[in-house]
């Protein structure tokens, strides 16, 4: 009903578009949301929650290895206590229903400081794609959280960028990564050892 | 974060059966063929989804994304600026406030609109504040001045260029570099020339019951040389007419004159403090 | 006049505690009700923001996310035409240059796309003064990292008022993009990208209030009139 109204606002803007793109009624993913509920949090939260893990501990080693020096290592300190806190908040929302974090191996990525930025970067984007991605099928109860860690993920993301003098905001806009995707990617990236949790 | 890391250890004694089941399945999901990275080449596609009760949904399609990759701003396009005088101002020879007085600013024009002057430079002045530099709407004609910045307000900005022609009687509007309206024009006669110059449209005047201008009448920064005692200033106004078979021509007292029908298009094209050109 | 901008830093306005207790409140379950009275407090900016359809009584979501996208379509107006100028008229270094430029067509493309959205309800943007914070590398740069995080707040506290999930998608992905902006200018300028692990909400009200103390916005000037002209002819 809400999202009716919504999409007749949006509807009123019909045929071409020259400035972007504009998605209305009849998509399944858009009746997808309609299905928000707090067990479905549940899962959304528990999916970032292996990203915050992930990150954390990433950030955590290359602390740890110390091989990392001038703004890396600022950037690797900072953004590992933030890391550590997005865990805890999202375990605290989570309770009983936190899934536990796997076991890592990070290789020389956390100490080779060329390996560490591009691999931070593809963490901070995934991080990034997938708070897009799931934000929007989060209840109210748990979408500011997320929201709040959303932001702080872009930041980092934007930072490490701007550290190897890549654009830090390359688009006008973030798109979502899909469970697929950050799976894939995951695999590729290879820092979670299998078996582990 | 002694009360978080508290409440994560509560949780965790409480509930550590439910989580491992939890973990277990989620893992099987997210982590597919990560267990494999040694020898991905014979790792096989396993429909891992199936057997999982984690997963999450797909993203909501968003209801409207913006170009994802805009061009950055160039600053080429040819763009002025105007700005609001927003307290009666003097302008000086200098940015100084002990300089010679070049003119005085109203808050209004003579037609009772808001008085915007057209800001050519700018510089911070030897009271340490910053000045800008602007055309003045005095005479004689191109008298330019400076006055305190926080004596305007804010600034608008323009893309379009009018350049009259007086040798040919045309009018030419610009958007950047695009000519995006042509017409002919009556111009000032021999007795009361059109004055060439810089200038800029101060106002727009419409809805009056005169035909003499027609519908529509633009204000511009130009002032009559010949008409100097004129009600309101003697300014060169540019404007629609009742004697369109006078166009083209030299029959004005110093405005310009349009056909209506050209005038009313540029009514639609010309926003207030577009600079004109007069040559 | 142009050696400080005006908007004040967000941690400035957090120390209150405001923020925080309103949105736990917001938690409660009446999230409606106190977007609806915080927006009737807030003063300047939503004068700009007519809304028809709750004079005619029409159901509350719709003009509800009919006046979030206008606000958000008025505020990108504030961004876009703060790097136009800026860049028009600043005459700044390389470095600022090369942030705004991008920043700027970002918040260029988002008025666009909303402009776009809300076709005939779309409102025309407001009048800006910057009051000189464009032409003062210093300033700009400083109320480019407060608009920034401000807009990054503004998204975050609209999230869990929305009623359109494709509407909370779309700002969603705007989000990360202003929280990058933010974070590149901060560190443009030597400042932390990211101080804190958590960003902090801003209701509409909260930025309406913001937005109204830097006096950015005003009424265009009058610059038409219907007197008989008296120019030369």
């Amino acid at each position: 009903m809400a999202r009716a109204d919504f999409l007749k606002v949006a509807a009123l803007a019909t045929g071409a578009v020259a400035t972007g793109r504009i998605l209305l009624a009849g998509s399944p993913s858009v009746a997808s949301a309609a299905r928000r509920s707090p067990h479905q949090d549940r899962d959304i939260l528990n999916f970032l929650l292996l990203l915050e893990y992930l990150q954390a501990a990433f950030y955590k080693d290359a602390v740890n290895r110390g091989a990392l020096h001038g703004d890396l290592a600022r950037f690797a300190q900072v953004v590992a206590g933030h890391e550590k806190a997005h865990v805890i908040a999202l375990r605290r929302k989570l309770g009983s229903h936190a899934r536990r974090a796997p076991a890592f191996d990070f290789g020389n990525a956390t100490s080779d400081p060329h390996r560490f930025a591009a691999a931070a970067t593809k963490l901070e984007e995934l991080a990034v794609g997938a708070f897009v991605g799931q934000g929007a099928n989060l209840t109210r109860g748990a979408v500011l959280r997320v929201a709040r860690i959303a932001s702080v993920e872009g930041r980092h993301a934007a930072w490490v960028r701007d550290i190897q003098t890549h654009l830090p905001a390359p688009s006008a806009a973030d798109a979502a990564i899909g469970q697929h995707a950050v799976a894939s990617t995951l695999r590729a990236l290879g820092f979670i050892k299998g078996g582990a949790s | 974060m002694i009360r978080s890391r508290a409440a994560t250890h509560t949780a965790l004694a409480a509930t550590g059966i439910v989580v491992a089941v939890a973990v277990i399945t989620f893992g099987v999901t997210a982590l597919a063929g990560v267990l494999r990275r040694h020898q991905p080449e014979i790792a096989p596609k396993r429909k891992v989804v199936k057997q999982s009760r984690i997963s999450v949904p797909s993203p909501v399609h968003p209801a409207f994304v913006p170009r994802n990759h805009p061009h950055p701003l160039s600053g080429k396009t040819p763009m002025s600026r105007w700005a609001l005088v927003r307290t009666a101002a003097v302008a000086r020879a200098q940015p100084n406030p002990s300089a010679a007085i070049v003119a005085r600013l109203a808050t209004r024009t003579p037609e009772g609109t808001a008085n915007i002057t057209s800001v050519v430079g700018a510089r911070q002045g030897s009271d340490g504040r910053l000045w800008v530099r602007v055309a003045l709407p005095v005479l004689p004609n191109g008298t330019r001045g400076w006055v305190p910045r926080a004596a305007l307000g804010g600034y608008g900005l323009v893309t379009t260029r009018l350049v009259v022609v007086l040798g040919s009687f045309k009018a030419v509007l610009f958007r950047g570099h695009r000519a995006i309206f042509k017409a002919p024009v009556g111009v000032g006669k021999a007795s009361s020339p059109t004055p060439k110059g810089r200038f800029y449209i101060r106002d727009k005047v419409l809805g009056f019951s005169n035909p003499f201008y027609g519908p529509v009448a633009f204000g511009t920064s130009a002032r009559s040389d010949s008409f100097t005692d004129w009600p309101g200033g003697g300014f060169i106004g540019i404007h629609g007419t009742n004697e369109p078979g006078l166009i083209p021509g030299r029959i004005s007292h110093g405005c310009i004159r349009m056909k209506n029908r050209d005038i009313s298009e540029l009514a639609k094209l010309m926003p207030v403090g577009t600079p004109v050109v007069i040559r | 006049m142009i050696s400080e901008p005006t908007i004040p830093s967000l941690e400035q306005l957090d120390a209150t505690g405001a923020l925080r207790e309103s949105f736990a409140a917001v938690d409660g379950g009446s999230r409606r009700d106190f977007l609806w009275k915080g927006t009737l407090a807030g003063a300047g900016f939503l004068a700009a923001l007519s809304t028809p359809a709750w004079a005619k009584g029409k159901g509350p979501s719709k003009s509800l996310d009919l006046l979030i996208l206008r606000f958000g379509l008025t505020f990108e107006h504030l961004q876009a035409q703060f790097y136009e100028e800026g860049l028009r008229i600043g005459g700044f270094s390389e470095e600022t240059k090369r942030w705004a430029r991008v920043i700027g067509a970002h918040e260029r493309a988002h008025v666009q796309i909303i402009r776009h959205v809300l076709g005939p309800k779309a409102i025309p943007s407001p009048f800006f003064d910057y009051h000189g914070v464009t032409e003062h590398e210093g300033a700009f740069t400083k109320t480019a990292v407060a608009m920034e995080d401000l807009t990054t707040a503004l998204l975050i506290g609209l999230m869990p008022v929305l009623d359109s999930p494709s509407l909370a998608a779309a700002l969603f992905s705007l989000l990360t993009v202003e929280a990058r902006h933010a974070a590149w200018v901060r560190h443009d300028r030597g400042l932390l990208p990211v101080g804190k692990p958590f960003d902090d909400p801003k209701t509409i009200p909260e930025v309406n209030r913001l937005v109204a103390s830097t006096h950015f916005m005003k009424s265009t000037p009058k610059t038409w009139s219907k007197n008989a002209p008296r120019f030369t002819g």
